[in-house]
């Protein structure tokens, strides 16, 4: 085995997935009830250092099921809930999770302002709202920052802002087909406990009055789409780490994402990209601890920005078939493991059997680019 | 102003006004059936504010851009199921794909900005449902337009 394959991680996935896309209905009293979900079979074959041996697996299963519910109550006034089941939940087997995605109230004033409030997925780039909007993904296993099989043991959470308790946005319109699409947005810090006792703790509330603050600003011209998006918001010490990092040592910063976005969809090709970046301001006590974190653990760095990126190009053939390749990265400085990144090279396709009954198909590999010899740990865990 | 201006200026105007040739506005039901069969007619429902809409305007209507008529009352959208010549034609006029709209109304309904559009199986069924739905627009072919319906635009699929 030459050296190369010995010190990356290779995964290979080998994936077909039928989707039925929406179920409809709509009720007299204005209640709009549908559902997508969508069904996967996937041959695992991971080989991670020649020490030890490959592992194989194929199997099936219900990877996501939504359940949306919408009312619409008069012009300006409508509500939305996002219920979301993955890895064919079930309570009795203990498999899966059932999770309250969204719950929101809006306010629709007129396509320049709009006022969303309740549970709701920020405005960041370009897939963030529709991440778990599988009809609308080409792909089965998105980007690496939006695959949540990931978050694990790359801490991608820390990447894209997740939930928020109200936003403001619209879009104006230019001449022709040019519109200028804005958003704002305040959360809470999601799962950060900040407040270092002091704050009153609920479960599923913010302990803090720090919030997350951030926005979108983006230009459209017929199928052209470009897009700036800021976040800023503090986190701790530990929650950088991460799971597989497991620091439990004091400290938070303030943490800054940056990202931008660009897609372009002219029949028959579809191109999308995006690229966001962290950067975090660690406080004195959080900067001294991760020094003595990472002069005591090799695991561990003592730098923490991330950066992550995609680009992909699809094209439409015969009207029901497509093709794509796309391509992620992610480095994480905090990991050494993970400072030289993660890329992710993919190829798909569908084929529409019907307008909302999709067959699609993907084969990814997934490489690490280091050569220290603990990377399979993770990946293992993960996909056995 | 010198007259070779002036006549510029008239040569421009004109040209100007037919841009869109392919509408013709404010025309009586009567007049559509008679004279212009042949064409694709976009119709609203008798209560709908609006008199006219112009290609773009309907474009903002049928990608979801815009879900209100001027007097505030909600846009239904009728689409029609099945390829056809007026389907083509209709959509033509709003320069769009039928993917690329299925796309972007996917995108609006899943992330619970908008309703799906209502599919209807005929010319017929659009007419009986935009005469039966208060904010309705959809499109058939000039000579399936009743006086239970009101015509917005009339699109000359021959200048498309």
């Amino acid at each position: 085995m030459t050296k190369w394959k010995a010190n990356i991680l290779q995964l290979f996935l080998g994936m077909m997935v039928l989707a039925p896309n929406c179920v409809y209905g709509q009720f007299k009293n204005g209640l709009d009830v549908y559902s997508y979900f969508q069904v996967i079979t996937q041959a695992w074959d991971i080989t991670s250092n020649p020490a030890s041996s490959p592992r194989n697996s194929a199997s099936f299963s219900v990877q996501q099921l939504n359940v949306f519910l919408r009312k619409q109550y008069d012009a300006r006034f409508s509500s939305f809930i996002n219920l979301e089941l993955t890895n064919s939940f079930s309570l009795a087997k203990g498999w899966g999770n059932i999770n309250l995605e969204e719950a929101w109230g809006r306010y629709d004033h007129s396509p320049y302002l709009k006022i969303k409030f309740g549970l709701l997925i920020p405005t960041y780039n370009n897939l963030n709202e529709i991440k778990n909007r599988t009809p609308l993904l080409p792909f089965i296993y998105r980007p690496i920052a939006y695959e949540a099989t990931f978050n694990s043991i790359l801490n991608t959470i820390q990447l894209i802002p997740q939930q928020a308790g109200l936003e403001v946005y619209g879009t104006v319109s230019g001449r022709n087909r040019l519109r200028l699409d804005y958003s704002a947005y305040l959360g809470n810090q999601i799962g950060f406990v900040l407040s270092e006792g002091k704050g009153y703790y609920t479960p599923g509330s913010d302990t803090t009055v720090a919030k997350l603050v951030g926005g979108r600003v983006g230009l459209r011209y017929k199928g052209f789409k470009l897009g700036l998006s800021l976040a800023k918001d503090k986190t701790t010490l530990s929650d950088i780490g991460g799971e597989l990092l497991d620091i439990e040592a004091h400290g938070t910063g303030g943490r800054t994402r940056v990202g931008m976005d660009l897609s372009f969809n002219y029949y028959p090709w579809f191109v999308e990209s995006e690229y966001s970046q962290v950067k975090y301001r660690l406080d004195g006590l959080a900067s001294r601890n991760l020094g003595e974190i990472a002069r005591s653990n090799i695991l561990v760095n003592n730098k923490v920005n991330m950066n992550f990126f995609y680009a992909m190009v699809g094209r439409h053939f015969l009207e029901r078939y497509y093709a794509y390749a796309m391509y992620s990265y992610l480095d994480n400085e905090v990991y050494a493991l993970m400072s030289q990144g993660i890329g992710n090279v993919s190829i798909g396709g569908g084929m529409r059997i019907k307008d909302d009954f999709v067959l699609k198909a993907q084969v990814s590999q997934v490489t690490m680019y280091s050569n220290t010899f603990f990377f399979s740990i993770c990946t293992i865990s993960l996909w056995a | 102003m010198h007259l070779f201006q002036i006549l510029w200026i008239l040569v421009l105007g004109t040209m100007l006004q037919s841009i869109e040739p392919s509408l013709v506005y404010g025309q009586t039901v009567d007049h559509v059936v008679r004279a212009d069969t042949d064409f694709v007619a976009l119709v609203a429902h008798k209560a709908v504010s609006n008199t006219v809409l112009s290609s773009r305007e309907a474009a903002e209507i049928y990608r979801m851009e815009h879900n209100k008529w001027d007097d505030g009352t909600l846009v239904v959208i009728v689409d029609l199921a099945l390829k056809s010549a007026v389907k083509t034609q209709f959509y033509n006029f709003i320069d769009a794909k039928e993917r690329e709209l299925k796309n972007v109304w996917m995108r609006f309904i899943l992330s619970g900005e908008g309703r799906a559009p209502t599919v209807a199986r005929s010319e017929k069924e659009v007419i009986e449902l935009v005469a039966n739905t208060e904010g309705a627009v959809g499109y058939v072919r000039a000579v399936f337009v009743t006086d239970q319906v009101k015509v917005l635009a009339l699109i000359d699929p021959e200048n498309l």
